[in-house]
């Protein structure tokens, strides 16, 4: 088992444009690390990069502490799942799993006994003999992983592979894959630009944006503490509310400027850190899911805003209501599932839970 | 079963079709069936070359008989036709065999592979599709005869191990065959000849069937290239042998017509066998999907 570590590595194909701009990436052996980020922010390049099948422009990877820069991937020890699960149309399932293997010329028993562990543990053992045009998307997606498990790799990389699934199947894989880490205990590294597998699976997740990591730590410590505006955008849905503000300073302590009311922020936020900021341009953040269910009447006390609702989604045991306050559309994740559009709505803010961001960078305050 | 209106004119121009059609296969297969026809006649039929043509007559006395096939018989053992066959075999079957091994490495390079120039090289494999090959003749015989080939089999055979067209059809080919499985296979450890062994050539199996049966027609009925690359009679080739077939009487039409029949039946075998594969290979390689 292995760690792998990125450092300061950088990927360009013209000399001009960074696909990945200089990234630093520590993973731990056994963790499972999750790269995630919307199309074109690098997150497949890097993990080509790693599998070797992408030349590093710039900067060093090490796989279990040696540098594998110019290693070709054979020599690396990994295993890759693609998006398309790319199975030899024309092998079955044994042979597609067994490739590898007789490639490195390993006995015939020992193939024969790896495939079988592999296939017990991915139930495939009743479609050894089928073709992949015969298998559903499940199952073939199963022989990926199935070919990748034969090999006993140090690491393994996943390449969106739960993308072509329906949504109930993919449920079902995620599942399935979290288990399977546990079960084999190797490093996983894991590419996605969904968020929800993301979240579900990673043991910590790299998020990623124009070629560079925004963050990388714990799923939770992402949600709870984004280091920046995009991080706190990108994880939840629907996305972080944010407002354009100014701090400013008064005997009692630090307001912000919010859709024309003024307010208090909570002792939090009562630090020298904000010194900096008085009178300049911030952004306050709130999730959907961060105001406050109007019938909570301890919180009363609390600012409220206001707008007429324009859309409204009802998820069944929750709604989102886009409204318009101050011309600016705020989204609100709620269990009142009564509203309908064009009513009122006003709701309350939880301000232990607004996230501070720089008006320039856009970092967390 | 809902079927769909027809109106008058639908019916017309289906008629003109199949008239259309049925001439066509009879201006096709009337040289064929003359062919066959006279090579089951005896010698004291036919006086001149009016006789071959077929009448009433000739179907109306037409029976096949051991003794009609006397003229394969005869056609077989006489002279050097079974040397010739011989070789046509070899030249064929090696020339075919160069284009499997050579085309397909061309085709998975220039598929591939990035390089400088590559798509210079690829514009002369095509250029090269458009010159024929009464013109390249003079320079091959030139080359030939510098590497001391002159009246051999090999004359016949290196200057068409690498094709043009076997390029441009399995380049085509390989470009629709997705580069993920390429990957796949690199990371399982495949080098590149392994990938084009393991993974390429079985997906390619349609464009590998046109690709065979392409090679070999061409090559079975090269007559210019052992025309002026051979002299001697051990070194002769079926077209070649064929255009020359004269017995002490003159042109031996019965004989001559038994010699093409024989001459034919592998090629028409062989592609009956790849019938199949030639229509699916030439539409696949046509679309991506």
């Amino acid at each position: 088992m292995a760690d792998v570590v990125l450092k300061n590595v950088s990927k360009s194909y013209d000399k001009k444009n960074l696909i990945v701009d200089n990234i630093s990436l520590e993973i731990k052996d056994k963790e499972f690390v999750i790269l995630v980020g919307p199309s074109g922010c690098g997150k497949t390049t890097t993990l080509r990069m790693i599998a070797g099948l992408e030349q590093i422009t710039a900067g060093k990877l090490y796989i279990n502490g040696k540098c594998v820069n110019d290693l070709p991937p054979k020599d690396r020890d990994i295993a890759m799942v693609f998006q398309n699960y790319a199975l030899y149309p024309h092998m079955n399932v044994f042979e597609n799993m067994a490739f590898g293997l007789k490639l490195r010329k390993y006995e015939k028993k020992e193939i024969e006994r790896r495939v079988m562990e592999a296939a017990e543990i991915l139930e495939l053992k009743n479609y050894l003999y089928h073709k992949p045009k015969e298998l559903s998307g499940g199952q073939r997606q199963r022989v990926a992983v199935g070919r990748a498990i034969v090999r006993q790799p140090q690491v393994f990389l996943f390449d969106e592979p739960l993308s072509n699934l329906d949504a109930k199947l993919r449920v079902q894989m995620r599942a399935e894959l979290s288990k399977l880490h546990k079960k084999l205990g190797v490093t996983m590294i894991y590419v996605t630009h969904d968020q929800v597998e993301a979240m579900t699976m990673g043991d910590r997740i790299a998020v990623m944006h124009k070629g560079k990591i925004q963050q990388f730590d714990t799923p939770l410590n992402i949600y709870n503490k984004p280091s920046n505006k995009f991080t706190a955008g990108f994880i939840g849905s629907p996305s972080m509310n944010f407002v354009e503000s100014k701090l400013l300073k008064k005997d009692n302590g630090y307001f912000i400027d919010f859709l024309g009311a003024e307010i208090k922020l909570p002792n939090k936020f009562q630090n020298e850190k904000l010194e900096k900021y008085i009178n300049q341009k911030i952004i306050v953040g709130i999730r959907p899911e961060d105001f406050i269910e109007p019938n909570f009447q301890q919180f009363n006390n609390n600012p409220k805003i206001k707008g007429i609702i324009e859309i409204t989604e009802q998820m069944g045991a929750e709604s989102y209501y886009y409204f318009r306050c101050n011309d600016k559309m705020i989204v609100v994740r709620t269990r009142h599932l009564s509203l309908k559009i064009s009513e009122k709505i006003e709701v309350t803010l939880n301000l232990e839970k607004i996230h501070l961001f720089d008006g320039i960078t856009e970092e967390s305050i | 079963m809902i079927e769909p209106i027809k109106n008058k004119n639908f019916y017309l121009q289906r008629i003109l079709l199949y008239i259309f059609l049925t001439t066509l296969l009879i201006i096709t297969i009337t040289p064929f069936l003359i062919m066959v026809i006279t090579s089951f006649k005896t010698t004291d039929n036919i006086a001149g070359l009016r006789d071959i043509l077929p009448s009433i007559e000739t179907f109306k006395n037409f029976k096949i008989s051991r003794e009609t096939f006397k003229n394969y018989i005869e056609a077989w053992n006489d002279g050097m036709f079974g040397k010739y066959f011989y070789n046509t075999i070899i030249v064929t079957l090696l020339v075919i065999l160069g284009n499997l091994i050579f085309d397909t490495m061309v085709a998975y390079a220039l598929s591939r592979k990035e390089f400088y120039g590559k798509k210079l090289i690829f514009l002369f494999i095509l250029a090269r599709m458009m010159i024929p090959v009464q013109v390249l003749i003079i320079p091959v015989f030139i080359l030939i005869k510098q590497l001391n080939l002159y009246d051999t089999l090999t004359a016949l055979i290196l200057p068409n191990v690498v094709q043009g067209f076997g390029i441009f059809l399995m380049k085509q080919y390989f470009d629709g065959i997705p580069k993920s499985l390429d990957e796949a296979a690199i990371i399982d450890g495949a080098s590149d000849f392994q990938i084009l062994r393991y993974i390429l050539f079985p997906i390619a199996k349609p464009a590998i069937a046109v690709l065979i049966i392409n090679t070999a027609l061409s090559t079975w009925n090269i007559f210019l290239m052992p025309l002026i690359l051979t002299q001697s009679v051990e070194k002769r080739v079926l077209g070649l042998g064929l255009a020359l077939y004269k017995s002490q009487y003159g042109v031996d039409y019965v004989h001559s017509m038994a010699a093409s029949t024989i001459a034919v039946l592998p090629i028409l075998i062989l592609f009956l066998c790849f019938q199949n594969y030639i229509v699916s290979g030439l539409t696949k390689g046509a679309v991506k999907t």
